[in-house]
């Protein structure tokens, strides 16, 4: 017996809007061709450098830099398809990326997890990168599944163990942030092949997508790389995050930082169209903000988090779709600071138009899982999702008959339009939770009693016998070749 | 006259200026003054003056990194003079770090070095994702007090325990201690790995390497 996952509810926001305006975005772009054009990014791969050469971009093998003309940049961009679609295991959760709504995943990749029972801190392991599949397979709020922590059970191929506790446990689309590599690559598109079953399901539904970061600054990883042409090749979306660090790895003037990180990013994304023309590529912008004192990585900042809408808006210049850096938060437990991330990064790239965003369910700088932490991001996401929704002025949201009918000093409670109406009103589950003396509850309390009670009662479809066997087949394979020689 | 040089040679590193750094040693040097005293009356003045201010919350990172690069300028100025006289300047350590090999995080790693030189340690940075080979070879090469190892990724974690691994093979480990660091690195991994010294920050590092050097061999 296995329970129905429920179906995925997007943000669909009523209106656009614009952080920085068309001469902005215009002054930025032209940033980032003159970057490329000058100064040029560091490719430590010689496959790349030769797809670089090979296009006619000026490539200095010696050093290592690529230097790529503004018309060559937008040549190769206009090849990138704009619109879409990520498949899920199952096809009605497929998400479109048509430009008319925004996704959200998990958080990825964290190293530490506040244990389900014992609530001790400990290192992270691949059991709960397949209990926290079930509960994001749970959530509405949750387009698609980053493998919210590592596998470090298994050092050697971890990636390949998150992809195997993910697909088992989730019908939902799966990004990877970790398979860097094209040995961990192979297998992990062997994979995407079991799950869409055939060859063309994957390139027309794929079922699995991977998000490299970039090397900050003006920098590009060479096996992050080598992963994403073969992903490319197979059909698989991949994407480019730059997390330049404001004043260390990028300028400490936030324009600053959004040129040099998009040209990272944008280097990255010419090589995909060079190599694959019309592969589908995403662009996504997470920086930080230099801590003055500690050199850290801050994400939660009061002007940091503008950054990110404004790399959707750089993804759209280029013709691409956008993954938004959103719920990246400093907060060392769930609470006030994690909310107040949370809400305006959400809000800001939803109305900025992002397609997809990251990461709901870690704190500590993405690093540590609060199993409730995911319950109550989820808790803003629906709030955020319906204020984006805007209003209904139907005739009947109106009800210009029922207040003409209920008059000066009357009460709307006894009205049939009222009682229709409260049942769509959605409240939230966890803040309007009331105990048995008509008291508030705890949110917190609640967001873990909820969380606790997903991951006992949900367990979705299960993947076929035979395609479970393959993927076992599969990673016992990497286990031996890869686990081994390590 | 020297005493105005001393104090504008402490300045130059207290405004970062590696240029007027490197000038004014050369001015000292052609007025044959001891490069060494220039080094510890002048120059260190000035980065004691910046590290104090930096402990007490009143200058950022930037200007610390500023005062070591203008450090650093001068002290290769001073350096070939130092050497035509036979003298060494007095360091606390030498400390050769490294992020491991599969790694490139940079940020954490360079801080650490920052203020292990700010502190007085002679430290060559190899960069990221070094092979284990390389980091060795440099230790022994410069016969180094302390080899300081980032790593930020779970899955590199254990280059960490590889390069312990073969310190004792190569019996290094009685010259040579071993500091690790990163983002995944807890105190229990350093007792697994039997890594002498460990911090979460670029100042406990400081305070760790001490530590390493003033125990017994
Ligand atoms: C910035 C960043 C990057 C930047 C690095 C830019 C650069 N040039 O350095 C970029 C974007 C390139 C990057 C790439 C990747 N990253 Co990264 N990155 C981070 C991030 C957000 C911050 C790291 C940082 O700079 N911190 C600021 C510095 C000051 O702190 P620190 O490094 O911890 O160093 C301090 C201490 O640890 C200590 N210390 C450090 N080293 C040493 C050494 C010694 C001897 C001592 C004593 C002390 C010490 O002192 C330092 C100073 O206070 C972390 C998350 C996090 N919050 O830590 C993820 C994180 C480490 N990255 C992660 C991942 C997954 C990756 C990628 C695989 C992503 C991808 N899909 O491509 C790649 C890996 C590339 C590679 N081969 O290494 C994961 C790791 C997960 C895991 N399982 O280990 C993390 C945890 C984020 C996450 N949850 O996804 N990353």
């Amino acid at each position: 017996m296995f329970n129905e996952t429920p179906p995925l509810q997007p943000i669909r926001p009523r209106s656009q809007f614009h952080i920085v305006d068309e001469e902005q975005v215009r002054q930025l772009a032209n940033g980032t061709l003159e970057v490329l054009s000058d100064t040029g990014v560091h490719c430590p791969s010689e496959k790349c450098l030769r797809i670089y050469a090979d296009h006619g971009a000026q490539v200095d093998f010696d050093r290592q830099i690529v230097r790529i003309a503004p018309d060559l940049v937008s040549s190769s961009l206009s090849q990138a398809p704009r619109y879409y679609t990520m498949g899920a295991r199952s096809p009605s959760h497929d998400i479109a990326l048509d430009g008319t709504a925004m996704f959200c995943a998990t958080d990825g990749c964290g190293i530490e997890t506040i244990d389900f029972l014992t609530r001790e801190r400990r290192p992270s392991c691949k059991e709960d990168i397949a209990k926290m599949a079930r509960m994001a397979d749970h959530l509405t709020s949750i387009g698609f599944y980053w493998p919210i922590v590592s596998a470090v059970d298994h050092p050697s191929t971890s990636p390949l163990h998150e992809l195997d506790a993910s697909f088992n446990n989730t019908v939902k689309h799966v990004q990877s942030e970790t398979v860097m590599g094209e040995e961990l690559g192979r297998y992990a598109v062997e994979m995407a092949r079991v799950i869409a079953g055939d060859e063309e399901t994957m390139r027309k539904r794929p079922p699995l997508s991977l998000l490299v970061c970039c090397i900050a600054p003006l920098g590009q990883d060479k096996e992050g790389m080598e992963s994403a042409l073969l992903f490319a090749k197979a059909g698989l979306p991949v994407g480019f995050m730059s997390m330049a660090n404001a004043g260390t790895t990028g300028p400490a003037s936030l324009a600053g930082t959004v040129v040099a990180g998009d040209a990272e990013i944008v280097s990255a994304l010419v090589l995909i169209q060079m190599a694959c023309p019309g592969a589908p590529v995403f662009h996504s912008f997470m920086p930080g903000i230099m801590h003055p004192r500690t050199g850290g990585y801050l994400a939660t900042t009061w002007e940091g988090t503008l950054l990110y809408p404004i790399g959707v808006e750089m993804a759209h210049y280029w013709g691409v779709p956008s993954l938004a850096g959103i719920f990246a938060t400093d907060g060392q437990v769930p609470g006030w600071q994690t909310g107040g991330d949370a809400a305006s990064s959400l809000m800001l790239c939803a109305l900025a138009g992002a397609e997809t965003g990251s990461g709901l369910g870690l704190v500590e700088s993405c690093t540590l899982l609060y199993p409730e932490e995911i319950v109550m991001d989820s808790d803003i996401y629906h709030r955020v999702r319906l204020e984006a929704a805007g209003l209904d002025t139907s005739r009947e949201a109106l009800a210009l008959d029922v207040i003409k009918e209920t008059g000066p000093r009357g009460m709307f409670l006894k009205h049939r339009h009222t009682r229709e109406h409260l049942k769509r009103r959605q409240y939230s589950d966890l803040t309007a939770q009331t105990d048995r003396l008509n008291q508030l509850r705890d949110p917190l309390e609640v967001a873990r009693e909820k969380a606790n009670m997903i991951l006992e009662t949900h367990h979705p479809q299960p993947l076929e016998a035979a395609q479970q066997a393959e993927i076992t087949r599969i990673l016992a394979a990497a286990d031996r070749e890869i686990g081994g020689q390590r | 006259m020297s005493e105005e040089l001393l104090k504008a040679m402490a300045q130059s590193i207290i405004d970062g200026e590696s240029e007027i750094a490197a000038d004014l040693a050369r001015q000292a040097i052609e007025a044959g003054l001891d490069p060494l005293t220039a080094i510890s009356k002048g120059f260190v003045e000035g980065v004691n003056q910046v590290g104090d201010s930096f402990a007490c919350g009143d200058v950022f990172l930037p200007e610390l990194v500023m005062a070591g690069e203008a450090m650093k300028a001068a002290i290769a100025v001073l350096e070939p003079e130092l050497k035509k006289r036979g003298a060494a300047r007095e360091v606390l350590g030498k400390v050769v770090l490294a992020t491991v090999e599969g790694d490139i995080h940079e940020i954490g790693k360079s801080l650490v070095g920052t203020m292990l030189t700010a502190s007085g340690f002679e430290v060559f940075d190899l960069g990221v994702n070094v092979p284990a080979d390389q980091i060795l070879a440099k230790a022994e090469e410069v016969k180094a007090d302390i080899i300081g190892l980032s790593a930020l990724l779970t899955t590199t974690m254990v280059r960490q325990k590889e390069i312990i691994e073969a310190m004792d093979a190569r019996g290094m480990r009685n010259r040579t201690k071993v500091m690790i660091g990163g983002a995944p690195v807890t105190s229990d991994w350093v007792e697994k790995i039997k890594a002498d010294g460990y911090s979460e920050d670029a100042i406990g590092a400081v305070n760790a390497a001490k530590l390493l050097l003033d125990a017994p061999a």
